[in-house]
């Protein structure tokens, strides 16, 4: 283990000492622990498999691998369906956003403000694949708190860019990680749920492996499921550039 | 019959207790029934296209489109654009809408520097503010072919939103909902409602309005009629309250038995009280008749019972049998329809014969005044005399008279008209047609049509035939905006990398694929997983044959154009010559499609034959020599791949770019390099320092600069060969100018595609197990939608039409020759509304009325009704003649009696049918004015043509010829008579 997941990881047990003794955490308190644990590894790397399932129950499965560096370096790989295999996402700060096509060989640049847009046929927006900036963009308040659960009202800021009228999270105070996420819609309805469960510790740091993302209006579910998660390997900046993002 | 009488005398207290408990009953009823105006309930269920029909519109979100059009000045400004898009919030809400297109919810595929832009035209809450992001949203929108003409008109003044709505939902109430919608969200815009839902919620209402306004009138009318015939209270009320207590009892069993009005049952009440009101009038003026003389009132009744019930049931029963008729329509309405006038009928006939007698049984019996009716009448029996004397002397001319009516139909029934458009049910000033109008004239109409793709969607192969499809629908007269899934992959791939076509690889297809998938756009374009799409395309309606033109084209090109199996081949792999005669082949496809394309812009100049030979002569990209400035275009793009961010081996010295590049361009001046050789040109010219910290760097940029060298080489040729063909055309229109290069760039590109198709058949099963293929596609393609629906409709009108006319002539034919116990007779007596029917033929096509779905019962009802007085006529007759001594005598007696007797009901009755053209229903108004001229038509045939056909033939029926010893009367003698022969 390293030195930063070791540190990283005493700042969650500090945390949690923090909400066992304090008892009542301020909301912002809460939502910064949410994105310490969230953000706590260097760099991470997941294999994933990805199920969406649409209202008639058909259900299409994708094979992916996701490299992140910090908050604001994604790459991410398609592995299957064989027609897919190789396509790559780049996305870097300051909302840069670039996709490899393998058949036609070419990286070409996506509009940064397509990220209220869902990704590739998920239910997960752009937006959402990243979920990190909670505190920048949010303001939380908290609704309700039982023995197990805070359970936060996050209301997007006026500078975010945010297309929710509101989130409703239910944070673990086990884990500080949550275990479910509402989104509602700019008319106010329920439009998504997101959930996390099977949360293991791999390399001291606490991950859901099955992430669930049901959108309740269009009936269409998208499954994650992670297979193989590895933190802190030092990946090199040079992973995340147009030219890596070709070589597959 | 007396014993009936006796019945109906002694019973006559429980009669009226049912009779009243009944209506009342039936009366509740009534108050519930509801009117269906959805034309796809007017169909048989059980169908084969109407259940495709249904089952693609469940699978695709719903196949009737509900449109609301804004028009304005200059539709670009922020409150119109706000408003639009809180409409088409609000429209989502709606769970019976599954999805709405507008300005502010489409997709948007976009090219920006170096990239793309999958995403909202307008994004969610981000309406443009500014003068300037306002016109340069008007440009943009104007200028896709996407949105131009689909969402918003040309001249942007007026803009759609269009709402698909779910299938099996109550269409009327959502049409209800969606305008308190807009309602709710005023704006200084014109709104227009469009689209079957909206069509369906005005049917209601007008049938609604018409059966409130016109049943009084007709119910008026027919009061007004009954006084002047009877002079008294009873004589109006005693029939008129019979035949709307049937009528009542009519609609209400129909609501009981859980059957909706529907635009052609509307026309029963109506209907019954104009026709069901005869029965008891000839009860009560024969109890009237037999009043004046001396006996017992019950007594009185059971005889005019006894003397007037056979005819009344004679009659009754043949009018039935028009209707009934109907029960072989292929339309549920039509049957319907048939099925509950006949029942209107024979209540109204049954309860003139209960209900009535019942009624006057308790009411006090009185003798009438001596009337003046006698003189009154005078003159009318003077005419009826000249008829006669008429018909006597012209008998020929009558007979030739009709046998041209037959010639005449013979020439116009081929002419006859059809129409089955809902559109056409509406006066063309009311707010639905302008409507129609408004979406035929800019956006090409509102009905949708579908083409359903089964096979594999993702295969190159089965896109591009869609793709190529959507070309040909596009040059079809009245079929506008084909989109499927393949306009959004060749969209994306020309913006993304500039050719407006379908890539040739299944990985190609999936990467662009990627940026749609899950779009809500996708549902209505692609299903079960990827296994079936649609091409959705609209139909500008100007009539029904126009519709059936496009549907049958549609049909035409599935059936001879689309190879149903597909192989898709790498050319790279094929010998020598198979490639080449692959090659022709595509060479020959591409010609088609260009000058496809060329008709849909209206470019003239373009025939095949000039295509095909330009696209011969240019041969192919690999034997082709750059040109000087070819050369520098490539050397540019190299030195741009080692400057660019995405260079596997970057460079950042432009003197050693420069030498690269000089270095690389004798390889690809004169073909496409090989990878090993450009490999070992960068490992000489690039020094090692450059790729130390990345040894794989020339292993990456070799395979990268091929590619680049590659596509410089393939578009110079395409680019090359699109600049000719562009020479070659004679007039371009300005607006299209951009878009048709675009299109047929996108065709010449597969030119140089490394892939083909070639129908399975074209190759030989011994060539075919040397390649080893397994890339074998399969398609059927299918069409559905409203149009077929009509197509549906318009032929079982004609087949509506002729089935219950041949049912209605035979059965009639039966109860008549049994009726006067004689074949003549029956063909006879069927005559006068054989050319009744025709005649109405004749006047619909001189008048240009169309064969509709109400307009096709009127032969049907005119037989039924038409053969009473036949009926009538000949029984007179017949006693006068046997008991007469002359043909004239006899003729004249039942012309002065009968005959007059048939003028003024059929008078009356055309009258009240005239009504209807004071309705709002365009085909109720056709029907109400024909079936009045039919009325005439057919007593006029009853006694002139009847007659004259009567003693022409001599037939025995009537009674024996030869017994009269003198045809002529007397004072006959100055007129003019042909002598005839006697047998």
């Amino acid at each position: 283990m390293s030195v930063r997941s070791q540190s990283a990881m005493l700042a969650v047990l500090v945390l949690l000492a923090v909400t066992q003794t304090a008892g009542a955490m301020a909301p912002l308190d809460i939502l910064q622990a949410v994105e310490d644990t969230l953000n706590a590894p260097a760099d991470r790397e997941v294999h994933l498999s990805m199920t969406l399932v649409d209202a008639e129950g058909n259900t299409k499965t994708r094979e992916l691998t996701i490299l992140q560096k910090g908050k604001d370096k994604r790459l991410i790989r398609f592995l299957s369906p064989a027609d897919v295999r190789g396509v790559g996402f780049l996305v870097l700060e300051d909302d840069l956003m670039y996709i490899y096509m393998p058949a036609f060989g070419k990286v070409r640049r996506i509009a940064s403000h397509i990220k209220n847009e869902n990704f590739m046929g998920t239910d997960f927006t752009y937006d959402d694949m990243a979920q990190t900036d909670y505190v920048k963009n949010y303001t939380p308040d908290l609704q309700e708190e039982t023995d197990s659960h805070y359970v936060l009202e996050l209301m997007p800021n006026e500078e975010s860019e945010i297309d929710y009228s509101r989130l409703v999270m239910c944070v673990n105070k086990a884990t500080m990680l949550p275990d479910r996420v509402e989104f509602y819609d700019r008319p106010g309805l329920l439009l998504k749920i997101m959930t996390q469960t099977d949360v293991r510790r791999i390399d001291g740091y606490l991950t859901p492996h099955h992430i669930e993302m049901e959108d309740v209006q269009d009936k269409h579910t998208t499954i994650m499921d992670l297979e193989n998660v590895v933190h802190d390997q030092s990946i090199p900046d040079q992973q995340f550039t147009q030219r890596y993002l070709k070589r597959f | 019959m007396t014993r009936l009488a006796h019945w109906i005398v002694r019973y006559r207290l429980p009669i009226l207790i049912v009779a009243t408990l009944l209506t009342v009953f039936f009366g509740y009823e009534l108050t519930k029934l509801r009117i269906d105006s959805d034309i796809l309930n007017y169909l048989p269920q059980d169908d084969p296209v109407v259940r495709l029909f249904r089952e693609v519109g469940d699978r695709y979100g719903g196949s009737s489109l509900a449109v609301v059009a804004l028009e304005t000045e200059d539709v670009f400004n922020t409150s119109t654009l706000a408003r639009i898009d809180s409409l088409t919030t609000r429209f989502q809400d709606l769970p019976e809408i599954s999805q709405v297109m507008s300005l502010t919810d489409v997709l948007d595929i976009r090219r920006i520097p170096e990239g793309i832009e999958v995403g909202k035209l307008i994004s969610s809450g981000s309406i443009p503010q500014t003068p300037q992001e306002l016109a340069a949203l008007r440009e943009y929108a104007l200028s896709k072919e996407m949105y131009r003409g689909n969402i918003v008109s040309a001249d942007g003044r007026t803009v759609l939103l269009i709402a698909r709505v779910r299938d099996g939902v109550d269409k009327t109430s959502v049409a209800t909902e969606m305008r308190a919608i807009v309602e709710a969200v005023p704006g200084q815009e014109t709104v227009y409602y469009g689209g079957i839902p909206f069509q369906m919620r005005f049917l209601t209402d007008i049938i609604i309005r018409d059966l409130a306004r016109l049943v009084p009138l007709v119910a008026l009318l027919l009061a007004a009629v009954l006084y002047f015939s009877f002079h008294r209270l009873r004589g109006v009320l005693l029939p008129l309250g019979t035949v709307l207590v049937g009528t009542i009892w009519t609609l209400g069993l129909m609501h009981w038995i859980g059957v909706q009005l529907t635009i052609v049952t509307a026309a029963i009440p109506v209907l019954l009280l104009a026709i069901g009101s005869a029965y008891g009038i000839h009860l009560l003026s024969t109890y009237m008749e037999i009043e004046e003389s001396d006996g017992d009132k019950l007594d009185r009744i059971r005889r005019s019972i006894a003397a007037i019930g056979l005819p009344i049931i004679l009659t009754g029963v043949t009018t039935m049998v028009g209707f009934l008729a109907f029960l072989f329509s292929y339309l549920t309405m039509t049957r319907e329809f048939g099925l509950f006038a006949s029942l209107g009928v024979l209540l109204a006939m049954a309860l003139s014969m209960t209900l009535i007698p019942a009624v006057l049984s308790y009411l006090p019996s009185r003798k009438p005044q001596v009337s003046a009716k006698v003189q009154r009448s005078n003159w009318v029996t003077r005419v009826m005399d000249v008829t006669a004397d008429l018909v006597l002397a012209h008998e020929r001319l009558i007979v030739v008279g009709a046998i041209l009516i037959v010639a005449g139909s013979l020439v116009a029934v081929p002419q006859l008209q059809r129409e089955v458009n809902m559109k056409d049910y509406f006066k063309p000033d009311s707010e639905i047609r302008q409507a129609e109008e408004i979406m035929e004239a800019s956006f090409g109409g509102a009905i949708p049509i579908q083409i359903l793709v089964s096979g594999d969607i993702k295969d190159p192969a089965v896109l591009k035939e869609m793709f190529r499809f959507e070309k040909y629908l596009r040059t079809i007269p009245h079929l506008n905006h084909p989109q499927s899934v393949a306009d959004l992959i060749a969209e994306l791939n020309e913006q993304m990398f500039g050719r407006r076509t379908i890539p040739d690889t299944r990985e190609g297809v999936a990467n662009l694929w990627f940026f749609v998938e899950g779009n809500e756009i996708m549902d209505q374009l692609v299903a079960d997983n990827d296994t079936q799409a649609v091409i959705q395309a609209k139909i500008g309606t100007v009539n029904t044959a126009g519709v059936i033109a496009a549907v049958d084209s549609i049909d035409h090109h599935l059936a001879t154009a689309a190879p149903p199996q597909l192989l898709w081949l790498d050319l790279g792999t094929l010998p020598m010559s198979v490639r080449s005669e692959i090659e022709r082949q595509r060479t020959a496809d591409v010609a088609r499609v260009i000058v496809l394309d060329a008709e849909h812009h209206g470019v003239e100049g373009l025939d095949r034959d000039r295509v095909l030979h330009v696209l011969r002569a240019a041969g192919s990209t690999s034997d082709r020599q750059l040109t000087t400035r070819q050369v520098e275009a490539v050397s540019r793009a190299v030195a741009d791949y080692f400057r660019s961010d995405a260079a596997d081996l970057p460079i950042d010295s432009d003197s050693l770019i420069a030498d690269v590049v000089a270095g690389l361009k004798p390889l690809f001046a004169d073909s496409l390099p090989g990878e090993a050789i450009i490999g070992a040109v960068l490992q000489k010219q690039v020094p090692p320092s450059v790729y130390v910290d990345d040894p794989e760097a020339i292993e990456y940029a070799a395979p990268a600069l091929r590619s680049i060298v590659r596509e410089c080489r393939r578009t110079a040729f395409v680019d090359g060969l699109t600049d000719s063909l562009i020479r070659m055309t004679l007039h371009i229109p300005e607006t299209a100018a951009q878009a048709f290069r675009t299109d047929i760039r996108g065709d010449v590109w597969t030119l140089v595609e490394d892939h083909a198709g070639v129908p399975s058949e074209s190759i030989s099963p011994a060539m075919l197990s040397r390649l080893a293929v397994n890339d074998d596609v399969a398609t059927t393609t299918l069409q559905t939608g409203m149009p077929i629906i009509f197509k549906r409709l318009d032929r079982s009108v004609v087949k509506s039409q002729s089935m219950s006319l041949i049912a209605a002539f035979a059965v009639l034919f039966i109860l008549l020759a049994v009726r006067f116990r004689s074949f003549t007779g029956g063909l006879i007596s069927l005559t006068p509304v054989v050319a009744t029917v025709l005649c109405n033929f004749i006047v619909m096509v001189v008048l240009g009325i169309p064969l509709d779905v109400v307009t096709v019962l009127i032969g049907s009802v005119a037989v039924g009704i038409g053969i009473d007085y036949t009926i009538h006529f000949l029984a007179r007759f017949q006693k006068e003649f046997r008991n007469g001594t002359s043909e004239r005598d006899a003729l004249r007696v039942t012309m002065e009696t009968t005959g007059k007797a048939i003028i003024i009901n059929a008078s009356a009755v055309a009258l009240g049918f005239l009504v209807l053209v004071l309705g709002d229903i365009v085909p109720m108004q056709r029907f109400g004015f024909l079936i009045a001229v039919t009325m005439v038509v057919s007593a006029l045939a009853a006694i002139t043509l009847l007659p004259a056909l009567v003693l022409l033939t001599k037939a025995r029926f009537i009674g024996e010829f030869d017994r009269m010893a003198k045809r002529l009367n007397h004072n006959l003698g100055s007129l003019k008579v042909p002598t005839r022969r006697r047998p």
